[in-house]
């Protein structure tokens, strides 16, 4: 809204002032062009989440990675994560809307944040990374559909210590979008 | 001097204008969360030491099975017999699951094993259990039987053997 009001007055004292000016010189008309485009708004985000873990000796991450259209874990000692299948593994996915054909940038969380237990301990939810709904790594802006639609998923590392206390972890990151 | 009291003024308000169209991009921000579910990973131990027997058994000429069911005391003869009052103890093994509240899981048993009394053999072979694969505030006991293939004229002897039970979350 606020973008509206001053464009307004731009207009007005453009034209008071081409008018002004025609009192002394030849008129010559001017064009004035604005484009304004409709606001980016983040209209849903989905839970990031991890599934179940293994609570083990040794603390070890985990890796939310998409491959493909779907989303999988990765570990960095596999070995000890053995398979929990039927699992809800999923990466945040954030639903963009905005003026249609323009780009966007993402600006993932870029510290740390925590994930908090229903036990009172906590972990590491870090290194936050942005991939297209397709499972590819976005390192460039994001172009949002004719619509005015465009979707991201938001993958992450999380960092379990050692003999992490079972439970329900949960925590929050905030995620920015400008128009590029 | 009017037109440049005018001039002066647009560009005054241009000037405006240029800032009021640069805090029009702020970046918009959402908050999204995360979350995880931390287990205690399962383990499986055979309650005490209660292991599949299968009694005393006199052999045949054709051979048979031997079959106990899960949470059984008896067997049930086919081909074989055991002698008469002399039954001895039969009974199936118990096993104790721990892990995660009322996480469920899958019960693995070997298709197949071999009891052993020196050189001679008999194969223990389909195995069942009576696990309901859900545990129960971190816990289930289940039992497993199977049944115990005599040959012909099987060798007398005591015979011994062991199986592999693996439990994994679902």
């Amino acid at each position: 809204m606020k973008t509206y009001i001053f464009i307004t007055i731009i207009f007005a004292l453009l034209a008071v002032h081409i008018t002004a000016n025609a009192q002394v010189t030849a008129a010559k008309e001017v064009t004035a062009k604005a484009e304004v485009l409709a606001p980016l708004k983040i209209n849903s985000a989905t839970v990031m989440d991890f599934g179940r873990l293994y609570s083990l000796a040794d603390g070890y991450s985990v890796t939310l990675v998409p491959s493909g259209a779907t989303d999988s874990r990765t570990s960095d000692k596999p070995a000890d994560v053995p398979t929990v299948t039927d699992e809800t593994i999923k990466l945040a996915v954030l639903e963009i809307e905005g003026a249609a054909n323009n780009k966007y940038v993402i600006a993932p969380p870029a510290t740390s944040v925590d994930l908090s237990g229903s036990n009172g301990s906590s972990m590491t939810l870090g290194d936050f990374k942005a991939y297209t709904t397709t499972g590819n790594p976005i390192t460039a802006a994001t172009t949002i559909d004719g619509t005015g639609k465009s979707s991201f998923k938001l993958g992450a590392t999380l960092t379990l210590g050692k003999t992490q206390a079972a439970g329900t972890y949960e925590g929050t990151f905030e995620v920015k979008v400008t128009y590029e | 001097m009017k037109t440049i009291k005018f001039f002066a003024i647009a560009a005054l308000f241009l000037g405006f204008s240029v800032n009021a169209m640069a805090q029009t991009n702020p970046p918009v921000s959402a908050t999204a969360s995360a979350g995880a579910r931390i287990i205690t990973p399962l383990s499986i131990v055979n309650t005490d030491e209660q292991s599949l027997e299968f009694g005393n058994i006199v052999a045949s000429l054709a051979g048979g099975t031997v079959t106990v069911a899960p949470g059984a005391t008896t067997a049930t003869y086919s081909g074989v017999a055991a002698p008469a009052g002399l039954e001895g103890t039969i009974r199936s093994a118990k096993f104790t699951v721990t892990g995660d509240g009322s996480s469920t899981y899958s019960v693995l048993i070997a298709q197949e094993t071999a009891l052993t009394s020196g050189s001679h053999t008999m194969n223990l072979s389909d195995f069942t259990n009576n696990s309901n694969k859900v545990l129960e505030e971190g816990t289930e006991t289940f039992e497993v039987g199977a049944t115990l293939n005599v040959g012909a004229e099987q060798a007398a002897g005591t015979y011994l053997g062991s199986f592999k039970v693996t439990v994994a979350y679902e």
